[in-house]
């Protein structure tokens, strides 16, 4: 049986002539946390769209679980969509719905589970966030940092082996990101569950990353163990890891079309 | 001793003798069997009068978080007259998954069926 979890052969998006991602190659070996990095504009979250399947792919290949995941139907997206997990950034939870109802949603639609068996794996996910006491609550009276540990606890309700996450830590104060991250190598190293986690945060990045990878401007730069990151000479990661100010990202900011741009608009 | 009729395919044996019920369980549990595995054994709950239930995983490679709630279910059952729910032989990989939900305490976590007696 092949290790590999999800196989990125080649893929390339493009919007009109402008190319989001080059011909990206990357494989995600079951059980292991990859971290996709990338400044703004990188690609990191058409990539981690692609591999969950609401972006189409223009060329290449993704496939997950020796299944590709292009051109499938609607039905056949929704089959897959129920054997991964994914947390988006806000947390995309139901206003109308208690934090419980939230949780509870994809049993009810999914599965012939009773009430009873949903009613408790329910406060069981709950309770891994963080968030049993607040089982009754609207997503309109928590914070944004509950709202994403209640999204994380929907993402988990089928146990799915694969998870995404677009931006974890973001906008979450320092103890509940540290809190996310431990729970996401829990699961990891516990129960094997391979994830996929878009971020910039550079401390969370290094805590859960088994390999991370750096795309700059839809391009694969390197993909490595944290060591190997910390270690490497290429001046891209050098630059992004460590947040300095000068480097060829800002090099680049500094001469990209900017003078061009100015001067086509006062011709 | 009571044996039990038309169990699911994860139960290898079950049995019900005085006030124990003991099951021992095959392969991996999850969403599409839990509910089966749910009557069989909540079913077992009803007959005579069980205080014990062992759970003997050894064949258990891994359970989904719907099987963790059949044996939280049964334990709210069992609770009330005072009985316990007994895990035996648990991988690692299940263990874990137990800590992870905070659960490995509210069970009776012993190594094999014979140390249930024991305990």
């Amino acid at each position: 049986m092949s290790d590999i979890a999800i196989k990125v052969d080649h893929a390339t998006k493009r919007y009109g002539e402008r190319v989001i991602l080059d011909q990206i190659e990357l494989d995600v070996i079951k059980g292991e946390t990859l971290v996709i990095m990338g400044g703004s504009g990188s690609g990191k979250s058409t990539l981690l769209r692609m591999m969950i399947g609401t972006v189409p792919v223009d060329g290449g290949n993704i496939a997950v679980m020796g299944r590709t995941i292009c051109g499938l139907s609607t039905e056949e997206l929704s089959e897959y969509h129920k054997s991964i997990g994914v947390l988006f950034q806000s947390g995309a939870l139901y206003n109308s719905m208690t934090l419980g109802e939230n949780v509870a949603l994809p049993l009810r639609e999914h599965t012939d589970l009773q009430d009873e068996t949903i009613d408790i794996i329910v406060k069981i996910k709950l309770e891994l966030v963080g968030l049993r006491e607040h089982t009754d609550k609207l997503p309109s009276e928590i914070s944004g940092g509950m709202k994403k540990r209640a999204g994380l606890a929907r993402a988990m309700a089928l146990d799915p082996q694969i998870l995404f996450y677009d931006e974890p830590s973001a906008g979450l104060d320092p103890v509940t990101s540290a809190e996310i991250d431990e729970l996401i190598i829990k699961l990891n190293k516990v129960l094997g569950v391979t994830s996929v986690v878009v971020t910039h945060e550079m401390d969370s990045a290094f805590r859960i990353a088994d390999r991370m990878v750096l795309l700059d401007r839809g391009k694969f730069i390197r993909c490595g163990t944290p060591a190997e990151m910390r270690a490497s000479t290429d001046p891209f990661v050098k630059q992004f890891i460590n947040g300095l100010t000068e480097g060829p990202l800002t090099e680049r900011r500094q001469s990209d079309e900017y003078v061009d741009d100015l001067l086509d608009i006062k011709v | 001793m009571a044996e039990l009729q038309h169990l699911s395919t994860h139960v290898t044996y079950a049995d019900i003798t005085g006030d124990t019920a003991i099951f021992r369980l095959k392969d991996e549990i999850d969403l599409h069997t839990s509910p089966d595995l749910r009557t069989d054994i909540l079913g077992a709950l009803t007959k005579g009068e069980v205080k014990k239930l062992v759970l003997n995983l050894e064949k258990v490679p891994y359970v989904d978080s719907s099987a963790i709630a059949v044996m939280v279910e049964a334990l709210q059952k069992l609770r009330k007259a005072g009985g316990k729910v007994y895990l035996t032989n648990l991988s690692p990989r299940v263990k874990g998954l137990l800590e992870i939900a905070r659960l490995d305490s509210i069970f009776s976590v012993v190594a094999n069926e014979a140390d249930v007696a024991a305990s």
